[in-house]
């Protein structure tokens, strides 16, 4: 949405900077607005504005200090020359996937965690007419070691 | 069950609860809310448990 008067930018090599424009002027403006208006409009920092910070230069050499010595070209020889490539993966020498922490089999910690309820769970499984899946329920969470 | 109900008809809303989670097995969230000894709290706890290991009790090893 543009103000109204004011220039808009065009697409592609139609387009200019709408930032340095002179203050536009309310054409109906009652008493007063056309000064809050202009008010309005100075008020808004320009892309000079030493308060900008895109309004200063800025050296990209010292934002990334040092950035090229860290790369490590295609050809050079590994880091890591005692690390199979395979380190991490669930195949190949190095580490399995158990190395990375989050292979932990969470419904067997579910399954334990009922294992607390086993003496209610073992009342309701003897109880006559008890249901088949209670009777289940209770020699699966047994059978966890 | 211990009655500790905050309305009428929670017993049916809790009962439904279990048997809606657990699904492959809804017998059991009848079991457990029908179960003299465990408390609204332990009976929520065994069905998340419950849901969430997976437990099919008519399902293979």
């Amino acid at each position: 949405m543009s103000t109204p008067g004011m220039p808009v930018s065009g697409p592609g090599k139609f387009s200019q900077r709408t930032d340095k424009q002179p203050l536009a002027q309310l054409s109906n403006a009652d008493y007063g607005e056309q000064k809050a208006y202009k008010q309005l409009q100075q008020d808004a920092p320009m892309a000079s504005s030493p308060d900008m910070p895109g309004g200063a230069p800025m050296d990209l050499s010292q934002l990334f200090q040092g950035a090229a010595a860290n790369v490590v070209p295609l050809g050079a020889p590994s880091n890591q020359p005692n690390t199979p490539v395979t380190d991490g993966a669930a195949a190949g020498p190095g580490a399995g996937i158990n190395a990375l922490g989050i292979n932990k089999d969470l419904r067997q910690e579910d399954l334990e965690r009922i294992k607390s309820y086993m003496p209610v769970l073992e009342y309701m499984a003897n109880q006559t007419g008890a249901s088949w899946a209670m009777r289940n329920l209770v020699r699966k969470v047994k059978g966890i070691v | 069950m211990v009655p500790d109900y905050t309305y009428p008809g929670q017993w049916f809303d809790d009962m439904g609860m279990s048997v809606f989670n657990l699904d492959q097995s809804p017998i059991l969230g009848v079991d457990l809310n029908t179960s003299p000894g465990l408390k609204r709290d332990d009976v929520f706890s065994l069905t998340r448990s419950l849901k969430d290991s997976g437990f099919d009790a008519y399902g293979g090893e």
